[in-house]
């Protein structure tokens, strides 16, 4: 049962199932023609069939959450989930022992962060054991976009490609139309050729402001293999992109690609692909508080790691109970990423048009502590077991406007990528 | 030594000058993309390992570079 001001998730459906492309159509944001509108309800029609909630929430951005027991999610649809490793123990670092950290005290935002949370309608903010909590994805959002190839993409103005199969929640992505005016992608971080089982760090949290004509910005790991048309990846991390949450503030977020992008991937469970097993954590849900200039940093702690066939994700530390849920490999279909990574990859991203927006803190990597973004501890699982520093090579292809350093600091920063910049014409 | 960035494979070759200190060449590795040039740095170092990561940065940051044009959609 749904609280007060909250929709239930039936009269949910039945708004979207009673909706019409001729009710929203002249609303400034929305973008969808009729084609695609009706592509973006059945996709929606198709998560939430048989799916039921125990209660739902908002969060600070607005955002629905319905808690639905985890067998009903769009991946599993009536199985079980998995079960969730420890991740493997790290090995005592070799090699040279790095730079003094000095005074540094960032506070870690934990997994558990939104329980004993209400909402601004006196909702628990998590949901009870055996049910996860499914960011309720409407026609609203969808049709801010003009296409569902648009709304399942990392960004929502790529090259178009001409229609291929039908749309549907397996993230097969279909009708497209021609960006207005072509968006391309940015790049500060650091990554290193080595086969892998996953990894972790500590990513600061910011806010960077997203301005017109401007996508997205994030901080994030990325996990890749493969090559050319077959490249795939895991990713994970947070991201401010108003576009598609609806909020100037930092969101947590997932995203997959089987195909570089091209047919497959999508945002968190937008489509039939991650597995959740956690009931507090909220993916695409808002993180809080954000890093201050000079001041308080704030940090979430990811992993990702593949086991018996799913590349497991976690919040917080290497025991089972952060697990927040999991790819699996089947996604990949035989392809690199189906028995391991091959690159490690950490650090900034942004989207825009006519102009970049700010990454990390919006300060270049050279100011350091508490003034520029960073990712810490990270480390890697290699193919043969345990856990160890990475060694990474940073990569600044516009200097103009990001920046990215790599230092192997000691204990407990370790490997370490200070990132970011103001963004602008670059 | 053969490196991989985003599924690309680079060639990356180490020369000690006549200073005694090393340069770097990068090239792609499949015959498809040998055409295609990768930046690599002018500057000589002072050991090989330096020379070898300053190219292979900048043969990322090309690849970056090329990335961005083409789109991640």
């Amino acid at each position: 049962m749904a609280g007060k001001s909250i929709s239930s998730l039936e009269d949910f459906k039945k708004s979207v199932e009673s909706a019409g492309h001729k009710n929203l159509a002249g609303k400034a944001e929305v973008k969808a023609n009729e084609s695609a509108f009706s592509e973006m309800k059945a996709h929606i029609g198709g998560l939430y069939k048989g799916v039921t909630e125990v209660h739902s929430f908002e969060d600070e951005n607005g955002s629905i959450f319905d808690c639905i027991p985890v067998n009903q999610q769009p991946s599993l649809k009536g199985a079980s989930p998995a079960q969730a490793p420890d991740l493997p123990a790290m090995h005592k670092p070799s090699g040279p022992a790095g730079e003094a950290v000095g005074d540094r005290h960032p506070h870690e935002i934990a997994i558990t962060f939104k329980e004993g949370k209400k909402d601004k309608h006196g909702n628990a903010m998590t949901c009870p054991a055996g049910h996860i909590p499914m960011r309720r994805i409407t026609l609203e959002e969808m049709t801010r976009f003009e296409s569902m190839r648009q709304f399942f993409q990392k960004s929502p103005h790529g090259e178009g490609r001409p229609p291929k199969t039908k749309g549907n929640p397996t993230a097969v992505l279909s009708e497209t139309s021609a960006p207005a005016v072509a968006a391309t992608h940015r790049w500060a971080h650091a990554y290193q050729n080595v086969n892998n089982l996953g990894g972790h760090s500590y990513l600061n949290v910011w806010d960077p402001a997203i301005g017109a004509n401007q996508i997205f910005s994030l901080s994030q790991h990325w996990y890749v293999g493969g090559s050319g048309a077959g490249l795939q990846t895991a990713e994970c991390g947070w991201q401010v992109y108003p576009g598609k949450y609806n909020t100037k503030l930092p969101v947590f977020f997932i995203y997959w690609t089987a195909d570089d992008y091209n047919k497959t991937g999508c945002y968190n469970l937008d489509c039939s692909a991650f597995v959740q097993t956690n009931h507090s954590v909220t993916i695409g849900g808002t993180l809080s508080p954000s890093s201050v200039y000079g001041g308080a940093q704030y940090e979430i702690q990811l992993s990702y790691y593949l086991y018996q066939g799913n590349w497991w994700l976690y919040w917080g530390g290497g025991a089972a109970s952060n697990a927040i849920g999991y790819y699996p490999t089947s996604l990949y279909k035989g392809g690199a990423m189906a028995s391991h990574a091959s690159e490690i990859d950490y650090g900034g991203e942004t989207v825009g048009t006519t102009s970049f927006p700010p990454m990390g803190s919006g300060h270049f990597a050279s100011e350091g502590w508490t003034k520029a973004c960073y990712q810490r501890d990270i480390t890697y699982f290699p193919t043969g077991g345990g856990q160890v520093n990475a060694s990474l090579t940073p990569s600044v292809a516009w200097p103009k406007c990001y920046t990215a350093t790599v230092t192997l600091y000691a204990t407990p920063w370790f490997e370490t990528e200070f990132f970011g910049g103001p963004g602008g014409s670059c | 030594m053969a490196e991989v960035y985003k599924g690309v494979e680079i060639n990356i070759s180490t020369t000690r000058n006549a200073q005694n200190r090393w340069t770097a060449r990068t090239e792609y590795a499949s015959p498809g993309q040998k055409n295609s040039s990768l930046e690599a740095p002018e500057a000589a170092y002072d050991t090989e390992d330096e020379a070898h990561n300053a190219a292979l940065q900048a043969a990322i940051e090309s690849i970056d570079r090329m990335r961005a044009a083409t789109g991640k959609r």
